[in-house]
């Protein structure tokens, strides 16, 4: 290739860079993309003298399906490039009466920092394929990996669907999803939950369990002797949880409800769904019942299937309650303990609200299995298979 | 998190939560001075959003100056506002803040002020119930150590508690005495009242992130820890050079100097950690006890050779950024006359099974060409010179692997290698491969001092020094304080804006060696 590239080239180049889509063919991406950054590495030498380093340290799938959801998850993605250097890989399964495969290719740069002329830029791929078999995408993508780098399938889609995900498992480290999005919470836990029991050896993540984190975090202190008087030995002196969702949408009750069953060694019993409310009855560990509750609340400013409040019900008449306000981007978690025999106590838990590139970010930064996320997801499945089966909960 | 939390409390598994600190008050003495304003209140306010501290918890503030509880909560507030810029200061986050922050006007020098202070302490006890547990930290003057730590006890505030948990806790900040007998003195004042586990003597580089992933770096990693002695590694430098001068503390500096201020506590602390062994756990005796053993193994230096390994310098007038300034004597509260150094530089041996022969080149100096501070191993050449003859056709023809950690500012890591240009020709070119804090990780990392106050509060001291540590290194540079003070020649002088005096180059340059251009 000459040193001097003509305006055409420039352009091409520049737009490149911009983050501009340029279509490629589809049956040699990669050699399309090695002619881009070559011609972009002289250009950008040649018209600045600034210099574009290319970073990459993991391989993010993102898939989507969802009609007119291409623009957002190309958005969505560009921001978590901005903190986890990668090759992503747009994979977008569309309807259509034609059935083609089409590719284009991006740069998204980044200067390294404050005052350096140096632009990190990663590279992205995108892919669609159009009323196709669900084994054309992965074949198209898959090859695109770079190789001995951690991959991560970003499942961003409101359905889970084992036919087209399965293809991808093989190569992915770890699977991310989003079960506050899910449309059939129920069937979804239940479907999920398979890639645990199944043996497979993909992690799992749900950006939904990282929206708990604080909750869960607030609650395990509450039941530590440092935290708002109540002491381990208190677990056992559970009686009953009430939880509280913005509706629509329970995926963070079922969570947080599994997340507790099986820490704490509940055995769901039975579970029944009347007047908008959904009441599973447990066993703990001594014999005791544990009645749990999720309701349907609405609560200014908490988005539609998060968490509101937490209330416990514990023996002595103490009772416990986490209840979330938002303000200015930044969520508070209130914790109270009110009992007949002491003045009641309260801690707070503060931070900002993560998005979901945020989100994505934190569990592209995990490594391995998340055991307690998994035995969470399991019992939610557990829950949710009491319920029977549904037809568009919430 | 430790197996047996997780036990007692099921809910914590997988959780980061096994940093809790028991409930507990604590005092600030100097607390209108510029390290509360700068450093302490900032970093606990930063501790307070992020719901680190305990539930049960308060900051009691003492000084001369006379003030009540508002005055000083708004006074703290303007200094988080301006000293802590990247920590959001909200209106209810700061006044839940500030009703645990109080203040009480005392006199260090008064049994009287300390009874008031045991009285209040008492109080604010129950009020927010800290269980009676406290941590005084003394940011004061270190003349007022000894004084403010006798009547601590006097008050019955300094107990010791053999076999129970270290409280009280005394955070103490350098300079850890002035020479060997000062320190020794100064540790046997705290011993009398405390013991050694309820004493926190803060070096605040250990609380910096490049400087704990030192450890990491060596321990976590298997491509390192074999390359990481002296059949591989040529020398080490570390440099922590700054463009400021003397500023407001000359009374202190003029009796200090750069080998006290700098050398003996931070630049020793990182040989340290870059020569220590591996330590059997993260226990923090485990990682002192190895850090301590490097100090020890420190070759001593005759008096009659401190010309050979250690060498001083004083900053003249010169260029810092644009700006013409000072030279150190023409600077307020400075002697015309002082021969106090603002710059030293230390050769050391470390005389153990992995580092013999390997020196250890150390610099501290102030007004220099820039604000930078790290280590840089530097690799020896490969064994057989196959590319000796494309790489002499290199600017940086002969420089040999570089590692280096850099602390601040900028805090990263970055690896230098020899690579083929392409073409035709065999052409090397030296290339650094750089990671960057800043740009690797986009999360706010937190200060120093918020990384320190949070291990006293749980009583973690493995990023603090400990009596022997501090008293080893006394020792070790016993010879060079005392040749200082012996021999009547000013230090040599150095341009401000340069990068010390030509000794300091002469010192690497006798070797065969070059400091490395920063």
């Amino acid at each position: 290739m000459s040193g001097q590239s003509g305006p055409a080239e420039r352009t091409a180049v520049e737009e490149f860079l911009s983050g501009k889509l340029a279509q490629v063919n589809v049956q040699a991406i990669e050699r399309e993309l090695r002619k881009l950054w070559q011609e972009a590495a002289e250009h950008e030498s040649e018209s600045s003298g600034k210099n574009v380093a290319r970073a990459c340290v993991l391989n993010l799938i993102l898939y989507t399906r969802d009609h007119g959801s291409e623009l957002s998850a190309g958005n969505v993605l560009g921001q978590v490039m901005l903190s986890h250097p990668c090759r992503a890989l747009l994979a977008i399964a569309a309807d259509g009466a034609v059935p083609q495969v089409e590719a284009w290719v991006s740069a998204r740069c980044h200067l390294a920092g404050p005052g350096s002329t140096k632009q990190i830029c990663c590279e992205q791929i995108s892919v669609k394929a159009v009323g196709q078999d669900a084994q054309a995408l992965p074949s198209a993508v898959l090859p695109l990996l770079v190789p001995d780098l951690p991959v991560y399938l970003w499942w961003r889609t409101s359905q889970f669907e084992r036919q087209s995900l399965s293809p991808f498992v093989p190569a992915v480290d770890r699977l991310i999803f989003d079960s506050l999005g899910w449309t059939k919470e129920r069937t979804f836990f239940q479907e999920a939950a398979t890639y645990v029991n199944g043996g497979v050896s993909v992690a799992m993540s749900d950006l939904n369990w990282g929206r708990l984190l604080h909750w869960r975090r607030l609650i395990a202190k509450a039941f530590d002797s440092l935290g708002i008087g109540l002491a381990p030995a208190d677990l056992p002196a559970i009686e009953s949880v009430r939880l509280d969702c913005s509706a629509p949408g329970r995926a963070q009750a079922a969570l947080l409800t599994g997340w507790l069953a099986n820490q704490l060694q509940w055995q769901p019993l039975s579970a029944v769904s009347a007047g908008g409310k959904d009441s599973i009855l447990f066993s703990n560990r001594t014999g005791g019942e544990v009645q749990v509750e999720w309701n349907d609340c609405s609560r200014a400013a908490v988005p539609a299937g998060n968490l509101a409040c937490v209330y416990f019900n514990l023996t002595e008449a103490r009772k416990l309650s986490v209840c979330l306000s938002l303000l200015d981007g930044k969520f508070n978690l209130l914790t109270s303990l009110h009992s007949a025999s002491s003045a009641s106590r309260e801690i707070m838990g503060r931070g900002p609200i993560l998005n979901e590139s945020e989100l994505v970010g934190r569990e592209l930064d995990a490594v391995g299995h998340d055991s307690v996320f998994e035995g969470a997801l399991k019992m939610s499945a557990s829950i949710c298979t009491l319920f029977g089966s549904e037809e568009g909960h919430g | 998190m430790t197996h047996a939390s997780v036990i007692l409390n099921p809910l914590r598994e997988g959780l980061t939560m096994e940093r809790a600190a028991e409930p507990c008050a604590l005092v600030i003495f100097g607390a209108h001075g510029d390290l509360a304003k700068r450093k302490l209140i900032p970093a606990l306010y930063a501790l307070f959003v992020q719901g680190l501290l305990p539930h049960g918890f308060c900051v009691l503030g003492t000084s001369r100056t006379k003030m009540d509880d508002e005055q000083y909560r708004a006074l703290m507030k303007e200094s988080v506002l301006k000293y802590a810029p990247d920590i959001d200061v909200e209106e209810d986050a700061w006044a839940r803040f500030a009703s645990v922050l109080y203040y009480l006007p005392g006199d260090t020098g008064k049994q009287e002020s300390f009874t008031e202070l045991a009285k209040l302490l008492e109080e604010l006890a129950s009020r927010h119930g800290t269980g009676g547990n406290n941590v005084f930290y003394l940011s004061t003057p270190p003349s007022l150590y000894s004084p403010t730590v006798a009547h601590l006890a006097a008050a019955g505030l300094a107990v010791k508690r053999p076999g129970r948990a270290p409280w009280p806790r005394i955070v103490v900040e350098k300079p850890f005495g002035h020479d060997i007998g000062t320190a020794q003195s100064l540790n046997a004042e705290l011993h009398e009242v405390l013991e050694e586990q309820q004493v926190f003597r803060i070096d605040h580089y250990l609380g910096k992130e490049t400087v704990q992933n030192i450890m990491v770096l060596r321990f976590a990693n298997s491509i390192f820890e074999p390359l990481w002695n002296r059949h591989y590694i040529d020398h080490v430098q570390i440099t922590n050079a700054e463009t400021l001068g003397v500023e407001d503390r000359a009374t202190y500096y003029e009796e200090a100097g750069a080998l006290r201020d700098m050398i003996q506590n931070h630049m020793l602390q990182l040989v340290s950690l870059v020569a220590m062994e591996p330590p059997i756990s993260l226990e923090s005796d485990a990682i002192r006890d190895e850090r301590s053993k490097v100090l020890k193994s420190l070759r001593s230096i005759e008096k009659c050779a401190v010309n050979k390994f250690a060498l001083r310098g004083q900053y003249g007038p010169g260029w810092i950024l644009g700006q013409s300034v000072p030279g150190y004597r023409q600077e307020k509260g400075v002697s015309p006359e002082s021969h106090t150094e603002t710059f030293a530089a230390l050769k050391l041996y470390i005389d153990n099974w992995r580092w013999a022969d390997v020196p250890f080149y150390v610099r501290s100096g102030k007004r220099l060409a820039r604000g930078i501070t790290e280590i840089a191993i530097s690799f020896r050449p490969a064994p057989h010179r196959l590319f000796a003859q494309q790489l002499a056709g290199a600017a940086e023809a002969g420089n040999p692997n570089v590692l280096v950690m850099q602390i601040q500012p900028d805090e990263g890591i970055s690896l230098k290698f020899a690579t083929k240009l392409p073409g035709p020709t065999t052409q090397l070119r030296w290339l650094s491969m750089d990671f960057r804090y800043s740009t690797a990780f986009g999360v706010r990392s937190p200060s120093a001092y918020e990384r320190l106050l949070l291990d006293c509060l749980i009583g973690d001291a493995s990023l603090f020094a400990r009596s022997d540590q501090v008293e080893t290194s006394w020792q070790f540079l016993k010879p060079v304080l005392e040749t200082w003070q012996e021999i009547e020649s000013v230090p040599s002088d150095y341009a401000a804006g340069s990068w010390g005096p030509q000794a300091s180059h002469d010192l690497l340059a006798a070797d065969g060696r070059a400091w490395r251009r920063l």
